[in-house]
């Protein structure tokens, strides 16, 4: 039998250490160590791995380490989830608001009733109509006292963009209530007590706004002033 | 007079009883300290054990003054044992005989200013606020209870468990005096520090600056926590010092609980446990695994003085870390949006936007920051000249780490913890420079004394301006001093008088609660109070209200489950539903028990969409993100062909589908695309069903200030509130709610 050099020096306890070693141990050792073939098996539970169940198999060591993932595995983000709850029932009003709401939404079906001029007649999107420049509408009014003038409108934000600021002058029976200047777009929301003096009840009530500049339509030159949510009183 | 007794009794006793237990602990580790250390680091670690020790007692009830007497009793008996209750230390080398004068004379002119001030009639903000608000009611309660509804007892409260102690006896002033201990313990460890490690002059010139400094007076000679907490890691510092000089094994234990305890006192001070560990592992870094055992010491110690608050704050409110990372720990008691904000608010205290500004605002001027330190600290850069000398590195570095939280919260008060090392450095920095330590610290007691101080701070800085010695002593008496001094205190006695003793009071800023014993909810300190003033709100302002209803229709289907996505991601958004109904064939289904609702996130609050009041709304309380649902397990197949959400118009980029899963394991289907969005009217008697609601979850009474958004309506018109006026002080009105 003939080796070659290299083999020839390993020396025979060399090779046969080397050769009883499994293969996937050869990583594991310490330099200078030696390993008893169950230390490998309690460090690599690979298939094949010879280990013994003596006292020093199990490693009290990993036990906080066992506790502390048995612990986060009690956690969870499970959302919780609730019954219904009981269901509310509407408190008793007061007999002077028992009365009909004084706001008019431009959906509302006798919104068109109401409507004086200005305003256009078709409903749009969630219930707005455009206005044009000097939009006028009529109210009936049950009560006066501390009743506050309100209404709900946006400027389009394309078309402020060619209109610029804009200024709002509100009128209730012709007489000039506020004027504000919005600089802009966006849902807008004003409110304010009219003086009791000016408002009647029975009578016809006139709100009316002028809108400065309006948007002119590139197409028909039509002046439109804003879209209109609601408009009236509120107490 | 008897009650200045009292107040001196409840004060000296905590203050004893801290020094007992620290007697106790040191001697029983056989540490041996120079003379004055002994005091310092018996008060101080003491003051850890007697904060534990009322914390245990609080949690079973028993803080009343019996037990405390008994804890007394037995901390002296443990100090007489372990220690003896003299003081035998090798005293330190002297301070120079010039310097005692120079730093004496000053020294005693400000106790007495911060003595009076402590010993009169508490007045401070946040002192007759929160913390001896929450203490008082301690104090009623016999210890701890479940508060839901205020975000400060979820706080650490380490300080406030000495001033627990003290209130027993003395009330409020005996807890502002243990906090004015605290800050006479501090300049005296600073001095006691320079004269162990060979620099007295620099000790005193930084004692000179941190015990003069306007801030500090105004704090620690009020039952805030601020001084306490600068004066427990300087202390902390002080021992790591010591252990790296003599490495005695058993140093690790008051290190480790005064790491802890720094947490305790304040969640900022929280970098006390990982510097004292980094400290220790430095030291240690060529021992290798050897360091492990001195570690382990200090962070076991630190736990104990952690925990307790930790696993309060986990049983009873979800979050370890409450009210703080509630993201993390999400929870139904404080909101994560609340969070954000207010986080934000203090980055930015005062609309002090711009970072340049702190610097002359935080030493100068003092009104946007709520104090100031002196204009001796724009000389905070000479600090970096210590750099030279080692114990000027230590100064430094301690200085850095503890104001990293600085940031967080840009209040001069929030520098506190860090000014007695930033003082240091400077200290050591001029030493060397004959004349200048001297003139620092006369210019600094010049420029710091209040008469001189408001030549030039900010009319509105937080300050000491008067000597109540009257007050203090009780020749005035308390009620005519709070009357005078303390804005509210009218109204906590309005409060006292007309509310039963269980009255529930909401409110949108509170009056000083450690003067009412009422149960007063103020409008950001909870989810729940938050939940309330959004109601109260809604009733006036329109954008709250429930102005546009959702229809989602689609082909009838047989669902178990059925939930509304919200897919749009936005940043400022928040999405909310008012009410959620769902319908088959034009009939809605009505809400079975079985039914299981939830909503991600903030599933706690889901019931308020199914309640049938149209002004209650569940709200993500989060900015809008994909994934956001409210979800409807009816507990069996159900016909449905429609749901309707009806919400308020505070929210526009919002993008919803209806998804169903016909069992458990099921994939989600989607069943409808974008909805039909139409105006509706808000219900009419919006205020009243406000009012109600308010009444059915307890709250029967309103607080309200002029100011408050929605005062002016109610005071225009009670009966569409459903309220009745029942008293008015102070520009704040009682209502009753009927």
């Amino acid at each position: 039998m003939s080796f070659s050099p290299a083999f020839n020096r390993l020396g025979e306890g060399t090779l046969s250490r080397r050769f009883n070693t499994p293969p996937f141990v050869k990583g594991l050792r310490g330099r200078g160590t030696r390993k008893t073939p169950g230390s490998y098996g309690r460090l690599l539970r690979l298939p094949g791995a010879p280990f013994r169940y003596t006292g020093r198999f199990v490693d009290y060591r990993i036990l906080p380490a066992v506790a502390v993932c048995a612990f986060l595995a009690g956690c969870s983000r499970q959302v919780e989830s609730f019954a219904p709850p009981i269901q509310r029932v509407m408190p008793a009003l007061p007999p002077e608001l028992k009365q009909d709401d004084l706001m008019l939404a431009m959906d509302d079906p006798g919104a068109d009733d109401h409507i004086v001029r200005d305003i256009q007649g078709n409903i749009e999107g969630i219930g707005w109509r455009w206005t044009h420049q000097y939009p006028e509408l009529r109210f009936t009014l049950p009560r006066t006292k501390g009743l506050k003038f309100a209404i709900d409108f946006s400027f389009p934000p394309p078309n402020f963009k060619d209109t610029g600021p804009v200024t709002v002058s509100f009128f209730i029976n012709g007489k000039l209530l506020d004027k504000t200047r919005y600089t802009a777009p966006g849902d807008k929301r004003f409110e304010k007590t009219v003086p009791p003096g000016w408002l009647k009840t029975g009578e016809t009530t006139t709100v009316r706004a002028e809108i400065d500049p309006p948007w002119v339509a590139p197409t028909d030159k039509a002046k439109l002033g804003f879209v209109l949510h609601r408009v009236g009183f509120i107490d | 007079m008897p009650e200045f007794f009292k107040i001196l009794f409840g004060a000296a006793l905590t203050v004893g009883v801290s020094g007992a237990m620290g007697r106790a602990l040191l001697g029983a580790l056989r540490l041996k300290f120079r003379r004055c250390e002994e005091y310092i680091f018996s008060f101080v670690a003491g003051s850890a054990c007697l904060s534990l020790t009322v914390f245990t007692l609080a949690t079973l009830h028993q803080a009343r003054r019996g037990a405390f007497l008994i804890v007394a009793a037995v901390a002296l008996a443990a100090a007489a044992w372990f220690g003896g209750l003299r003081f035998r230390g090798e005293p330190l080398p002297p301070l120079p005989r010039y310097w005692k004068a120079l730093f004496g004379v000053p020294f005693a002119f400000f106790t007495y200013l911060y003595a009076a001030n402590a010993l009169a009639p508490e007045v401070s903000p946040d002192g007759a606020a929160y913390h001896l608000g929450l203490v008082s009611r301690y104090i009623q309660a016999r210890g701890f209870y479940h508060v839901t509804t205020n975000m400060y007892a979820y706080l650490s409260q380490g300080v406030e468990m000495l001033f627990l102690y003290a209130f027993q006896f003395g009330r409020h002033s005996a807890a502002a005096t243990v906090h004015f201990a605290f800050m006479v313990t501090l300049p005296f460890a600073m001095i006691s520090y320079g004269r162990r490690f060979g620099f007295p002059v620099a000790g005193a010139t930084a004692a000179a600056l941190v015990f003069f400094c306007p801030v500090v007076g105004f704090d620690g000679s009020a039952a805030y926590i601020d001084v306490a907490v600068a004066c427990v890691l300087f202390v902390l510092f002080y021992l790591l010092q010591i252990w790296d000089q003599e490495r005695a094994p058993a140093l690790l234990i008051p290190i480790g609980l005064l790491a802890g305890f720094a947490y305790a006192v304040k969640y900022t001070a929280f970098l006390a446990v990982p510097y004292a560990l980094g400290f220790i592992a430095w030291k240690l870094r060529k021992e290798r695994w050897k360091a492990l055992r001195p570690l382990a010491i200090v962070s076991a110690c630190a736990l104990v003085m952690i925990l307790p608050w930790m696993i309060k704050n986990w049983i009873w409110v979800d979050n370890p870390l409450s009210p703080f990372f509630n993201s993390v720990f999400p929870n139904k008691y404080v909101h994560i949006r609340f969070e954000r904000e207010y986080r934000e608010q203090l980055a930015n205290w005062g609309g002090v936007t711009e970072r340049w500004r702190i610097p002359l605002e935080a030493t100068v001027k003092g009104g946007a920051l709520q104090g100031l330190l002196g204009p001796a600290f724009l000389l905070a850069p000479l600090a970096l000249l210590a750099l030279r000398r080692r114990q000027g590195r230590q100064a430094l570095l301690a200085a850095f780490i503890f104001g990293l939280t600085y940031p967080q919260n840009i209040g001069t008060r929030f520098l506190i913890s860090c000014l007695p090392f930033l003082a240091l450095a400077i200290a050591l920095a001029v030493e060397n420079w004959k004349a200048v330590a001297p003139a620092l610290v006369l210019f600094h007691a010049v420029t710091c004394w209040p008469t001189v101080m408001r030549r030039y701070c900010d009319e509105y800085a937080m300050r000491l301006s008067t000597i109540p010695v009257r007050a203090a002593l009780r020749f005035e008496k308390e009620q005519d001093f709070l009357k005078r001094r303390l804005g509210g205190y009218a109204v906590d006695r309005m409060l006292d008088t007309l509310t039963p003793p269980d009255a529930k009071i909401l409110c949108y800023s509170a009056p000083p609660e450690a003067y009412t014993s009422r149960d007063v909810l103020v409008s950001y300190e909870g989810a729940f109070n938050q939940n309330a003033i959004d109601l109260l709100g809604s009733a006036v302002i329109a954008e709250w209200q429930p102005g546009r209803r959702f229809t989602f229709q689609f082909p009838q289907r047989r669902m178990r489950r059925l939930r509304v996505v919200q897919t749009a991601a936005t940043p400022v958004e928040n999405w909310s539903v008012n009410e959620l109904r769902i319908y088959a064939g034009g009939r809605e289904l009505p809400r079975e028990p079985q039914w299981r609702l939830s909503a991600r996130p903030n599933t706690w609050e889901v019931q308020m969409a199914f309640d049938n009041n149209p002004l209650t709304r569940w709200r993500s309380w989060e900015q809008l993100f994909p994934g956001m649902y409210i979800q409807v397990d009816f507990g069996r197949l159900e016909t449905v062909d429609r749901v309707e959400t009806d919400s308020t118009t505070d929210f526009y980029n919002a993008q919803f589908q209806i998804e169903g899963q016909i069992q458990a394991d099921y994939p989600w289907e989607r069943l409808s695309g974008s909805p039909q969005e139409k105006r509706i009217r808000p219900p009419l008697g919006i205020r009243r069903i406000a009012t109600a609601e308010l009444k059915w979850e307890g709250i029967e009474y309103l607080l309200i200030r002029d100011e408050d958004g929605v005062a002016k309506d109610m005071r225009a018109d009670p009966v569409a509130w459903g309220v009745t006026l029942i008293g008015s002080k102070e520009g704040s009105r009682l209502y009753r709610i009927e």
